[in-house]
């Protein structure tokens, strides 16, 4: 018998929806007993659908006259509907809760552990249990709210495509709060605390129901579809995350909800002494933390680990360079091109200001890029990166990857008016980007590649590690990693300081 | 009597061949939570038929190891088997054959008993009309059945425990994992339950049973294994503990005549250490009963000592046990003991190095 298990990679077995349903069948039969939670659902499918109708229908008379028939029919009227339908919504995210940590508080999560389902089995089962009743509960009310208000005599000009769009939002936003009460129950174990930590999925999607609010009271229907593929997005994302963190292991092993500045200090301490393939086994650690440790083994395997996220990056570089071709092309672009004669600017063959030609006109010395030093060039580079990483971590990645874009657009935009003006930009390039670009791009990609690892630490841990250690361990990599970023930001700033102009004139001759 | 009927297409070796096959098979398992190590290199065997108990302190990592074994948790290191099954690659073949009683009942309370084993009795793919027949004759076996209109959340908490083993045993099971079976019942409940795993065993079943009832696992147990920190620091029959932790067997002779002292000869019996004594009765400890005790009557005889009695003196697995667990922090524990004696005999042998 092998005596190590870690090295073997467990099968993954075949999920059953069949068996999900089981799951759900039971989880759904267990909230309908419930009555504090059907009591409120109950309330707000029938008895507000109809108080609103009611009042409205009431009032429709001054409303109109008041807020005119357009905006009273076309706005406040689907505008109530699309809220009526939100509100039974909300309670997903107490029955996912109760569902999820309410059976972890219960203790009776560990008898259903050891049946044979699989996580995604469970998390399917529980999932699908905690949304079917209150997409059910928003359906009928919006129905109710309908057809109270046409028996009334008051139909609701709603084109089909509106009201799929409503229930479109309606049921991705219980899909994401479901799948935010997932990740909320993971790092919970007690529905109090959980309830505590729910108000980080309360606040966006209240803001993000405001938001659809403000597109349909101002007859920006279209902005709902764009709200839609927002919400998919997320969906998706939590999706992801929600499957990989819910996992027998993570429920299990997660005992306590208690901060500990010691434990948290010693789980740095920990992965700071390890390298990282250490740290990802919890093996022993090997050899002793050196500086020559760092460079030798811990950055390249973070680098190694990072690949995805830089590869990301790497992609998102070029894909800059290529939309700053295409936007020196727009026409708005080539009509300011024309209008500056900038072309003809290009084309005479204008001295480059950042050269300087002698009186012979033939040697050539670099003027610099005037009060630009090297101390700000390395300042400037140093605070974006760990500011971009930063950024990263509450934006999922996305800050990182604009900041990087939208400083490396430009370049592709000036490739692109020279070539426009017949100029072979390559030169240009080679002489004042390759000399610095070269460490610059480099220490950014590997940067930013932390920073984009540390916003996904908590949406997709590591095998083996919580969520707390797959924090912590990113955290570190990163600490690690700028070791390797910062010298190499300094040699950059410095070439591009004393560098860069003279082999960016002496290869493109000072002219552009 | 619990059927044995064998389900899933697991078929149990005959428990009466001398070595039975390893049903439960461990090696070198361990368990580690970031730096702490919760089971260290545990390793086990359980044969169809036999039932291990697993003592130790709250937190000694009884649980963490019965997790593993149902294939909740990942070991960090090692490998199990249950019934052929890798615990860590076939988890879903392995969580089929075992029955799970969790250290709390963790039931449904807005349930009824029946839905409640209909729920899992579905999830391990038993047929309905099995499945209510089971039901029934177990709920009937463990009197719950008169119950069963109630919600569970209305149950005591001896129905509660009652309840969750019937769900560990609804697919019967060809290996069970029993965490504290009796704990909250009463003596007539713990006795229909005790019962129940010894024609369990019968049946063939593997088990693991952790208890912090000593006299229950003497009773049930075939081995016991006690786990300190995480380790199993011995393992073996009831009274092969006892002898090792304990020494020899002890023995009480009742006499009919008073003595102010035993004759010379007894005591000088070379097989047979005499330990205390008082007018009418003495006791003795001896590594090999079946000679020296004979021998000893024989010896009584000659000299007009008549026997009343001669009884084997009983030593409770509760000094076993605490000779080797120790108290909670490790402290004031044999293994203590025997590391400060090591200590003192390489500081002594120093000493006398230096002289």
């Amino acid at each position: 018998m092998s005596v190590n298990s870690t090295l073997m990679a467990p099968a993954r077995p075949r999920s059953s929806f069949r068996r999900a349903m089981i799951v759900t069948r039971r989880e759904i039969r267990d909230t309908l007993r419930d009555w504090r939670i059907v009591t409120p659902i109950v309330t707000l499918v029938v008895a507000l659908p109809l108080l609103l109708a009611l009042v409205l229908t009431a009032n429709s008379t001054f409303l109109i006259k008041q807020l005119t028939p357009e905006t009273f029919y076309n706005k406040l009227l689907p505008f109530t509907m699309l809220a009526i339908g939100f509100l039974p919504m909300s309670f997903c995210l107490v029955i996912a809760l109760e569902t999820f940590v309410g059976e972890k508080e219960r203790n009776s999560l560990e008898a259903l552990l050891s049946a044979p389902l699989t996580d995604l089995e469970l998390f399917m089962g529980k999932y699908i249990s905690a949304t079917l009743p209150t997409v059910f509960a928003s359906a009928t009310a919006s129905v109710t709210f309908y057809v109270v208000m046409a028996l009334s005599g008051l139909q609701i000009p709603i084109s089909a495509g509106l009201a799929l769009t409503f229930v479109g939002l309606n049921v991705l936003e219980a899909l994401v709060m479901v799948a935010g009460a997932v990740l909320v129950s993971t790092h919970t174990t007690s529905v109090r605390a959980a309830n505590i930590m729910a108000s980080f999925i309360i606040i966006p999607m209240s803001l993000a129901v405001q938001a659809e609010a403000i597109l349909l009271l101002n007859g920006l229907n279209n902005g709902m579809y764009f709200m839609l593929l927002g919400l998919i997005v997320i969906l998706l994302m939590l999706l992801r995350s929600g499957v990989k963190i819910f996992n027998r292991e993570e429920i299990v092993a997660r005992e306590g909800d208690n901060v500990s500045l010691k434990g948290v200090l010693s789980g740095f301490g920990y992965f700071f002494k390890r390298t990282p393939r250490e740290g990802l086994t919890h093996q022993k650690t090997g050899a002793r933390w050196t500086p020559w440790r760092l460079y030798r083994h811990d950055i390249p395997q973070i680098i190694g680990l990072n690949k995805g996220a830089s590869a990301l990056l790497g992609i998102c570089l070029l894909g800059a360079i290529v939309l700053g071709v295409w936007l020196s092309y727009w026409p708005e672009v080539q009509q300011v091109r024309q209008e500056y004669n900038l072309g003809q600017q290009i084309s005479a063959n204008q001295t480059n200001p950042t050269c300087v030609l002698n009186s012979d006109g033939t040697t050539l010395q670099a003027a610099g890029f005037g009060a630009v030093t090297w101390q700000r060039l390395f300042i400037n580079n140093s605070f974006a990166v760990v500011f971009a990483s930063l950024a990263s971590v509450v934006t999922l990645g996305l800050a990182g990857i604009a900041m990087l874009m939208v400083s490396i657009g430009p370049i592709g935009f000036i490739i692109g008016l020279l070539l426009q003006a017949d100029h072979n930009p390559l030169p240009l390039l080679a002489g004042f980007v390759l000399p610095h670009g070269i460490f610059e791009l480099t220490a950014v990609i590997i940067g930013i590649s932390g920073g984009i690892r540390m916003g996904n630490a908590i949406i997709s841990p590591p095998r083996g590690l919580t969520i707390g250690q797959s924090v912590q361990f990113s955290i570190i990599n990163f600490v690690k990693l700028m070791a390797l970023v910062i010298p190499m930001l300094l040699i950059a700033a410095i070439i591009e300081a004393n560098l860069t102009p003279t082999i960016g004139c002496a290869i493109t001759g000072g002219k552009f | 009597m619990i059927t044995t009927t064998i389900s899933n297409g697991f078929h149990p070796p005959d428990a009466s061949t001398s070595v039975p096959v390893p049903i439960i098979e461990a090696q070198d398992l361990a368990k580690e939570f970031g730096d702490f190590q919760a089971v260290k290199n545990v390793s086990l065997k359980v044969g169809a038929g036999q039932i291990l108990a697993l003592l130790g302190h709250n937190g000694a990592g009884k649980t963490t190891t019965t997790r593993m074994l149902a294939a909740i948790l990942a070991p960090t290191r090692g490998v199990a088997t249950i019934g052929g099954f890798d615990t860590v690659r076939q988890p879903l073949e392995v969580r089929r054959i075992i029955g799970h009683l969790t250290e709390q009942p963790g039931l449904y309370n807005r349930m009824r008993v029946l839905d409640y084993l209909d729920f899992f009795g579905e999830l391990q793919s038993i047929p309905k009309n099995i499945l209510r027949s089971r039901s029934e004759e177990l709920l009937r076996r463990f009197d719950l059945w008169d119950t069963r209109k109630l919600r569970m959340g209305e149950y005591s908490k001896g129905m509660r425990q009652k309840a969750a083993l019937i769900r560990a045993l609804i697919h019967e099971p060809q290996v069970l994992f029993l965490d504290e079976p009796t704990s909250a019942m009463d003596p007539y409940s713990a006795k229909m339950v005790r019962d129940a795993i010894s024609d369990l065993k019968r049946a063939n079943r593997a088990m693991i049973l952790c208890t912090h009832n000593l006299v229950e696992a003497e009773i049930l147990a075939d081995r016991i294994a006690i786990i300190r920190k995480g380790e199993i620091v011995i393992e073996g029959t009831a009274e092969e503990l006892k002898q090792k932790l304990l020494g020899a067997p002890h023995y009480r002779v009742e006499l009919n005549t008073p003595m102010r002292e035993l004759p010379p000869a007894i005591q000088g019996l070379e097989g047979i250490t005499v330990l205390n004594q008082d007018e009418q009765s003495f006791t003795y400890q001896t590594e090999q009963p079946d000679d020296w005790n004979p021998r000893l009557l024989r010896a009584l005889d000659n000299y007009g000592l008549g026997v009343i009695t001669l009884s084997q003196v009983s030593r409770s697995l509760e000094s076993v046990y605490l000779k080797i667990a120790g108290t909670p922090d490790g402290t004031g524990d044999s293994r203590d003991e025997v590391e400060q004696a090591q200590r003192k005999r390489k500081s002594t042998r120093r000493q006398e190095v230096l002289k």
